[in-house]
């Protein structure tokens, strides 16, 4: 390895920066964490509203019971019932009447 | 290296006091940092870029700080993350340099570059040359005065990969500036 006299530069680099960048970055910096951070909590806020809100309105859509559709859903099992033959409707009857899951 | 309060005293003032701590942690660290990023960008508005991010970050992850590796080795590898990104986004790591020399030095001159000094700029094209590990390895052990350990911390190798980057780096940066005019 051939040798270079490092001392002729030392830590000099072609580099320079604006004259009072040193003692303005740090407020700056500050500020702006300070704002993101804001920003952040702000978001979170915000994403926390519209989960609970989702949330509820989840509920009311599951939770609400929609009797248009039961009453649609016995009348159509009414109907049913009274197509079969009249054996099978006795048929029927003998087997679920004492049922007592049915009959609870 | 210029950082002079301890580590651990600054933990402690964070943890006591997180608004002084992190006052006392970018007093402390905000000039190595910015000279190690800025050695990567090149351009001052990119240093200044990665600066922000890189303490912002610091801040935001302070809690997931674990003293596996020193607090400068975790700062400075935030940083070299950071640097690496923003340069790789603008692709500035390379033309600046490169490019002095053609009628894009007009257009790419930064204000903050010193053209008059000659020899360090011919300094910073060697270093530019290198591969990447070889580059990092030998700015933080030049500049920072790292040792290799915390070097491998900084650039996620060993000790003895970092020692082997740095003196292959020295002997292609002699051979450039003895080959360069």
């Amino acid at each position: 390895m051939g040798s270079y006299n490092f001392d002729k530069i030392g830590k000099k680099m072609p580099y320079r920066v604006p004259d009072t960048f040193f003692d303005d970055v740090e407020n700056t910096i500050m500020i702006n964490v300070r704002k993101r951070q804001n920003k952040r909590n702000v978001f979170k806020i915000f994403y926390r509203i519209i989960a609970v809100a989702a949330t509820l309105a989840l509920l009311l859509v599951i939770g609400s019971p929609d009797t248009t559709n039961h009453k649609t859903d016995f009348a159509e099992i009414a109907q049913a019932f009274d197509n079969l033959s009249e054996a099978d409707q006795t048929y029927l009857l003998e087997v679920y009447q004492d049922d007592i899951f049915i009959n609870e | 290296m210029t950082q002079s309060l301890s580590d651990s005293k600054i933990i402690d003032t964070i943890g006591t006091n997180p608004e002084a701590g992190y006052r006392m942690l970018l007093k402390n660290y905000k000039m190595s940092v910015y000279w190690h990023i800025r050695r990567i960008t090149i351009s001052h508005q990119d240093a200044e870029d990665a600066l922000q991010e890189t303490f912002f970050r610091v801040f935001k992850n302070f809690g997931k700080f674990k003293k596996e590796m020193s607090l400068t080795a975790w700062i400075f590898k935030i940083a070299t993350n950071e640097a690496i990104r923003l340069s790789e986004k603008h692709k500035s790591y390379t033309f600046s340099l490169d490019e002095m020399d053609s009628e894009a030095k007009q257009i790419m001159a930064d204000e903050y570059f010193d053209y008059s000094q000659v020899e360090s700029l011919k300094l910073q094209k060697a270093i530019l040359s290198l591969p990447h590990k070889q580059q990092l390895a030998f700015n933080l052990r030049y500049y920072d005065e790292f040792d290799y350990a915390t070097i491998a911390q900084i650039i996620d190798s060993s000790a003895a990969s970092a020692k082997a980057n740095y003196h292959a780096a020295k002997e292609k940066i002699i051979h450039y500036m003895n080959t360069h005019d």
